[in-house]
């Protein structure tokens, strides 16, 4: 299989979280990763934007094979960074998985409809939560296959 | 008559130089010519644009060219058609560069004469020909080249789907009626699994080949010690497997190529010198060997079996195999992957090597330096 | 967590050799699921816009499509198309599930809205390992958008 296993780099993850100890928990659960890859945070949506964009002091920022992100940021929500995220021509290949406290049917139905790969709700548990990043780790970095940048890229 | 005669375009303003081109053209003996004559470039060009012109003969000094400009309008304007350039005594280089920028021939005015005139201007039509030949067979070779390399690429790709279907069914049988079968039949069925394995490993290779002749190399700036680093951490399961124990022996410079193309050169390297190797913890040594200021030859040395010189070439061929399958496993197109790889990146491969005295496989590759990075911008520019 | 009925999958896929293959590799990796099959794109658009199949049975809207990218009379990019511009349907989770590894067509796919993109693995091992990765994902971990969506 080629995946992003195969890419010959580390599999660059943006995760946009304004919660200190999910980003720290994300980060340990990626550490044990059987894929090496390189996390980066975003603490809000305008910062977000801004690193996927390459503008203001994030000119050097990886481009972002996969994204994390949850609903409920300051200064820009998520809902519409989904939203500016999927409606930018060259932005809206990069998946964006949702993940989020919120399980409101709403939610979910709002984040599909506004083309969000997939939506995950946040386990309140610490060890499931370990789990669930490892799982997204698994299908995405292990048995998909992402869009290289490329001829296609910008 | 006038069908067959060489249509002759001379473009000079200066009507004593074009009194004198005439009267030597109408003394050559045996050759038919027609001879036009215009004072202007532009003039010339529209000629050239509405008429067929065998050969041009072009002053470089006209008044509304300029030298070399002169000679390249005219190719523009009849890329087909052969030029003798006409310049003064003193003015030979700027003749040269003319004839650099496509022009057949020149000639010095005032050293012209009748018989050698006829013959520049049929030697002119002469290799304008065989260049015109010489150009369209590029071209057509590089269209085949291009055909070849787009039919590997989907022949091995549609070979896999028919393979996943004789791999998945040979193995639901032997799941679901291996015990209905008699001994010769689960032999048969075990040698249908092999072969669709193999198959699928040199589909593999062969579409890795392909990439490789596709796609050009990226021309970064690499650490052959992280690529090396990189792939022995891809590979420690086998590595592991088999005992075996890698040095990396010196530094190793920064290259300038493409890190994934030299972690599967690298890759392909040690898993030779694994696979051809009867030791019980095979030893494999890496490490740069020569530096010259444009380039480092590195080696993998290995206490493997050897390769003897008489197959030193052969080794490096597609799918070509210089023992038993039973012997020693493998499709043999690793070696062919790492040289087209190197290659690609302008360097070379090779391997030194007795039978039965292990391997040194050696393989060179263009330094990173400033001036390589600066070339590479100014050329993407 | 999800409710206790199975996966309802749409599976868009001609090869019926590789229909056999998948249901086995889903049956070994113990994904409880329903799989209704349609062998090409136009069938499928029918059937998810109708609420029908070919026999005029009707046919509940899917949880999850399985789309091949190389289908016969409308091909999986096409399909996917039309089920992303659709308002009502968009939401559904589209999974490619194809031979093809060509960035070109996983960049279009991505583009065009597909949820995710998968390659046939070639080996019936890693097939079972695929879809056992997939199914946890999908429906052990991921929210899928509620039906009357």
């Amino acid at each position: 299989m080629t995946t992003v296993a195969m890419l010959g780099r580390p599999a660059e993850i943006l995760l946009v979280e304004d919660n200190l100890g999910d980003v720290r928990l994300t980060e340990e659960a990626l550490r044990e990763s059987k894929v090496s890859n390189r996390l980066s945070v975003a603490r809000d949506g305008v910062e977000a934007l801004a690193f996927v964009r390459r503008e203001g002091g994030f000119a050097e920022a990886p481009k972002p094979d996969l994204i994390l992100l949850d609903l409920n940021l300051p200064r820009k929500d998520g809902r519409e960074v989904l939203a500016e995220l999927k409606a930018d021509e060259w932005l809206r290949k990069i998946p964006v998985v949702i993940l989020t406290t919120s399980k409101a049917e709403e939610d979910v139905l709002k984040s599909y409809r506004l083309h969000a790969n997939c939506y995950i709700t946040k386990p309140v548990d610490f060890e499931q939560f370990i789990d669930v990043v490892q799982s997204i780790e698994d299908f995405w970095l292990c048995i998909v296959k992402l869009p290289l940048e490329g001829a296609n890229g910008k | 008559m006038e069908s067959n005669a060489i249509r002759v375009l001379l473009v000079e303003d200066n009507p004593g130089d074009a009194r004198l081109i005439r009267e030597m053209l109408g003394d050559a003996r045996g050759i038919d010519l027609s001879l036009e004559e215009v004072d202007r470039l532009e003039t010339g060009l529209d000629r050239l644009k509405s008429d067929h012109v065998d050969v041009v003969l072009l002053d470089l000094g006209l008044p509304d060219g300029n030298g070399l400009e002169t000679v390249i309008r005219t190719q523009q304007q009849a890329p087909g058609v052969p030029i003798v350039v006409l310049t003064g005594l003193d003015d030979e280089v700027v003749a040269l560069d003319a004839v650099h920028a496509g022009a057949q021939d020149y000639l010095v005015k005032g050293e012209i004469e009748s018989s050698p005139l006829a013959r520049a201007i049929r030697y002119a039509i002469e290799r304008k020909q065989v260049e015109e030949d010489l150009r369209r067979a590029i071209a057509e070779l590089e269209r085949k080249t291009e055909l070849l390399e787009s039919f590997t690429y989907s022949v091995s790709h549609d070979l896999k789907e028919p393979l996943r279907t004789i791999e998945a069914f040979s193995q639901f049988l032997l799941e679901d009626s291996a015990d209905r079968l008699d001994e010769q039949g689960r032999d048969y069925l075990q040698r249908l699994t092999q072969a669709s394995a193999r198959m699928k490993r040199q589909i593999e290779e062969l579409l890795t080949l392909s990439a490789i002749d596709r796609q050009p190399a990226a021309e970064g700036r690499v650490s052959v010690s992280h690529a090396v680093a990189e792939t022995l951490e891809g590979m420690r399961f086998v590595l592991d497997q088999r005992k075996a124990r890698v040095v990396v022996e010196n530094e190793l410079p920064d290259v300038q190529g493409d890190e994934v193309w030299i972690q599967q050169i690298v890759g392909n390297l040690i898993s030779n010198a694994l696979k051809f190797n009867e030791s019980e913890e095979p030893f494999v040594q890496i490490g740069v060997r020569d530096m010259t200021p444009k380039t480092a030859t590195f080696y993998v040395r290995d206490n493997g079996i050897g390769i003897d010189p008489e197959y030193h070439e052969r080794i490096f061929g597609v799918f070509q195999r210089l023992h038993r399958r039973e012997q020693y496993d493998g499709t043999g197109a690793g070696l062919t992957i790492a040289r087209r790889a190197v290659e690609a990146m302008g360097g070379r491969v090779w391997v030194e090597s007795q039978a039965g005295a292990g391997a040194v496989f050696l393989f060179s590759l263009p330094l990173w330096t400033e001036t390589t990075a600066h070339l590479t911008t100014a050329m993407a520019a | 967590m999800q409710e206790y009925r199975p996966i309802q999958i749409l599976l868009v896929e001609d090869n019926l050799d590789d229909v056999t293959i998948l249901r086995r590799a889903l049956d070994r990796a113990q994904v409880p699921s329903e799989l209704h099959l349609v062998r090409d794109g136009e069938e499928a658009v029918n059937l998810l816009f109708t609420g029908h199949d070919a026999e005029g049975r009707a046919a509940p809207r899917p949880d999850l499509v399985l789309l091949d990218i190389n289908t016969p009379r409308l091909s999986g990019l096409e399909v996917l198309q039309r089920i992303k511009e659709d308002d009502e349907l968009c939401t559904l989770p589209v999974v490619m599930l194809t031979v093809s590894a060509r960035n070109e067509d996983v960049t279009r796919a991505y583009r065009l809205g597909a949820n995710t993109y998968v390659q046939k693995p070639v080996e019936f091992k890693q097939f079972v390992r695929v879809l056992e990765v997939l199914g946890e994902y999908w429906f052990e971990v991921a929210k899928l958008p509620p039906k009357a969506g």
